[in-house]
């Protein structure tokens, strides 16, 4: 006679086989937040070119729509939420670029003015998964395919306020918000500048880094994601940052200033949802293959 | 280490697959407990670890101090005190101070500013200070013998399934336990495992599937000016909030049955009370009865300084004791004004007794219930809210009738209406006393128990919600 135990055993494996034969919408093979953080601290692969930045960059920069522009072109976004362009995750970006075999090394840096202040440099989605025990992050690196199979059932039931991300393997993350709430970050924007500000050294400890990158022959791109106008009004205020100045001071160091405009429609005012960012990727790859085509014309 | 997790359950199974085959020796079993404790914690940071055996190593030879040297028991208490709430000031509560006193500097046009300290938020910090103060506190009175196996006291406090989010257990309820050897008998191990599947459905289908719906209501710029779709939000947040929690507390208590322990019961379905005394005898028992007995009755209780009963002390001193309680969950005004709230909820039931009056007239229990949850929903937009500014507009939309529109009801996340509707009709059943009818009692019900489990592990597994922490933990 089986016990209850052994009943609630054998009955919930039946039922876990068939949840993952009879998936209602078949296998979801995207991959978990947490695979996709991992993996970009795991990433034994080496590319060309290596996008770094905060949400805006992760969120807005598809490194498979700039291939269409650059096909020859290895790119992996890079970025984490919240990151400062400061300390150690510049210092790692440089291990993910092909050493040798490349051609064009570039990195390309998405400028934010939160990302260049002292409180993302002491909490962030980089450090506070740096900061993980290494059998977790291993575990979310290397099991998370294997754990697809047991990923939730989409259960949409109807319309209703949504916030739906997708997890790519080149570390996009494709995000939207329905309805949008283009002031919502301009809300937080207030706040957020009202307890920090655009720090000088962090800018100055940024150009160093990039005098070192272009002196290893290292081809630095720069840019400021797009955001809505109100937002970006907003941080030219209050934020602390003077772009005109730092585009300047960047040319100086080595670097290549992307101009960027804020057409793209975002889902709460700061990022991108995933139509725009598809589109401003193609345009941005674009813009860095006139650059280089006219580069190599010069030479 | 969280529960839900793919690590916990690797953890677990080798956890246990060790308890099996441990010796009989209570020892072993301690030093085997502790060494899983340590892990299981130190996982989240393993400089946590320290804080963790500073506090115990205070508490446990205060109460050998206390044993040894009964002329300097209060200075042995003493110490213990000031050690464990020294270690809660200067990591839960020192940014919180030094942030007001600079803002009251401000206040006060003084050209002085302290350097606000920012430390790292320690896990379960609370709770296992709390329960080893009881420790010592417990030994003091005389209400218990100090244990003098190192091991044996660290496997009370460090013991992993209630280290981070309780129930807070009083050692003389715990520490007798652990010096039984006993496995689980065939019915506690079933008893585990109900407690466990429901436990894990609370917290990961229901809990983690209203969490984004709450967390955009909250996070959003501009104000829904709709009073149902606040009321429902509110819904939602008070069944977050309860499943989250008590969903971690039965896990804990079938984790505790597997191993042959028992840990007591922490939520008794607080929102079918009918009355503040009754939702406060049933929400978070362990703290409740811990500042009962550790605040509430040494402050003097309902008595007054010449020991007669009075009714402006027993107010003045469970003000005091709801407040402190309302701190407990975080060093912010927020959860002192949460604190207040309920304090004057239930100065309000005892001057008027109207729940008891309420009650006598047709459907009286009825209302009487919907009255208190109604009030609940309105303390917890206090505790969620960032803001006063901002709990104070929602409370204002809740209650004008100018705005009731459902646009913005029907476009909430279905999913997390459905699941709130399964925990909802969860509480009915225990409201309507259906578990005590015939037919849920008849052998044939329980012969659907497994059924019922397994459909709930499946749920787990295809429907859960987005994982995140448990939300007590950063108390």
């Amino acid at each position: 006679m089986m016990s209850k135990q052994q009943w609630t055993i054998c009955l919930t494996l039946v039922l876990l086989v068939l949840g993952v034969v009879f998936r209602p919408s078949g296998r979801n093979t995207a991959m978990t937040e947490d695979t996709f953080f991992a993996n970009k601290l795991v990433q034994h692969n080496k590319f060309d070119m290596i996008l770094a930045g905060d949400s805006r960059t992760t969120l807005g920069v598809a490194p498979a729509e700039m291939a269409e522009q650059l096909p020859e072109v290895k790119i992996f976004n890079f970025g984490f939420l919240g990151v400062s362009l400061s300390g150690d995750y510049l210092r790692r970006i440089t291990s993910l670029l092909l050493q040798d075999t490349s051609e064009t090394r570039m990195i390309v840096l998405g400028i934010s003015p939160p990302a260049l202040t002292p409180m993302a440099a002491r909490a962030n989605t980089y450090l506070e998964w740096e900061g993980k025990n290494h059998a977790t992050v291993l575990q979310h690196a290397y099991l998370g395919e294997w754990l697809t199979y047991f990923q939730p059932y989409d259960l949409s039931l109807g319309r209703g306020v949504e916030f739906k991300q997708h997890f790519y393997a080149d570390g996009w993350q494709a995000t939207t918000l329905i309805p949008a709430d283009e002031n919502r970050e301009v809300v937080a924007g207030k706040i957020h500048f009202a307890n920090t500000q655009v720090s000088a050294e962090m800018i100055e400890a940024l150009l160093n880094t990039v005098r070192v990158w272009t002196a290893q022959g290292i081809r630095v791109y720069g840019f400021r994601p797009p955001v809505s106008p109100a937002l970006y009004n907003l941080e030219n205020n209050i934020s602390g940052f003077q772009e005109d100045s730092f585009r300047q001071q960047f040319a100086e160091a080595g670097g290549h200033w992307l101009h960027t405009e804020n057409k793209y429609p975002t889902y709460d005012g700061s990022h991108l949802n995933e139509t725009s960012a598809r589109q401003f990727s193609q345009d941005l790859a674009a813009d860095i293959q006139r650059d280089l085509s006219a580069a190599s014309k010069r030479q | 280490m969280l529960f839900n997790s793919f690590v916990f359950l690797v953890f677990a199974v080798l956890f246990f697959a060790l308890w099996r085959l441990c010796p009989k020796t209570p020892s072993v079993r301690w030093i085997l407990l502790v060494l899983a404790s340590f892990v299981f914690y130190g996982w989240w940071d393993w400089r946590f670890l320290f804080l963790l055996i500073f506090n115990g190593l205070i508490d446990y030879y205060a109460a050998l101090g206390i044993e040894n040297h009964p002329g300097r028991k209060k200075l042995f208490l003493t110490l213990s005190i000031a050690g464990n709430i020294g270690a809660l000031a200067v990591f839960k509560y020192a940014g919180f101070v030094l942030e007001n006193l600079n803002g009251l500097f401000a206040l006060l046009h003084l050209n002085t500013a302290v350097p606000v300290i920012t430390l790292p938020m320690v896990v379960g910090i609370s709770f296992y200070t709390f329960q080893s103060m009881s420790y010592t506190i417990d030994v003091y009175r005389g209400e218990m013998k100090p244990t003098r196996n190192i091991f044996h006291f660290f496997a009370y406090l460090s013991m992993f399934p209630q280290l981070v989010a309780g129930p807070i257990i009083r050692a003389s309820y715990l520490l007798p336990q652990l010096l039984e050897h006993r496995n689980a008998t065939p019915e506690e191990k079933w008893e585990g495992t109900r407690l466990v599947v429901h436990g894990y459905f609370k917290k990961v289908v229901v809990a983690d599937n209203i969490a984004p719906v709450v967390n955009l209501a909250f996070a959003q710029s501009d104000m829904v000016y709709s009073s149902p779709y606040w009321w429902v939000i509110m819904t939602l947040f008070a069944f977050q909030i309860y499943c989250d929690f008590s969903g971690y507390s039965d896990i804990a208590r079938g984790l505790a049955r597997w191993m042959g322990y028992d840990f007591p019961l922490n939520f008794n379905h607080p929102y079918i009370a009918s009355g503040f005394q009754e939702f406060w005898q049933r929400w978070h028992i362990s703290l409740s009865t811990w500042f009962r007995d550790y605040v509430y009755v040494p402050l003097g209780g309902n008595k007054n300084k010449a020991g007669k009963p009075s009714l402006v002390s027993g107010l003045s001193n469970m003000w005091i004791t709801m407040v402190i309680s309302g701190l407990w969950h975080g060093a912010a005004w927020n959860f002192l004004i949460w604190g207040a709230l309920h304090s004057f909820y239930l100065t309000l039931e005892r001057l008027t007794s109207w729940p008891s009056r309420l009650k006598q007239i047709p459907f009286g229990r009825f209302f009487t219930t919907t009255l208190v949850i109604m009030q609940v929903w309105v303390a917890w937009v206090f505790f969620r809210a960032e803001t006063f500014t901002k709990a104070i507009s929602i409370v204002g939309v809740m209650f004008n009738v100018g705005h009731l529109g459902v646009a913005e009801v029907l476009a909430l996340k279905k999913k997390a209406l459905l699941f709130t509707g399964v925990a909802i009709l969860r509480e009915v059943y225990f409201y309507a006393d259906w578990q005590n009818s015939r037919f849920i009692k008849s052998a044939r019900m329980e012969a659907f128990e497994p059924v019922i489990i397994s459909v709930m592990i499946f749920c787990c597994v295809f429907f859960r919600g987005e994982g995140s922490a448990f939300i007590y933990f950063q108390f």
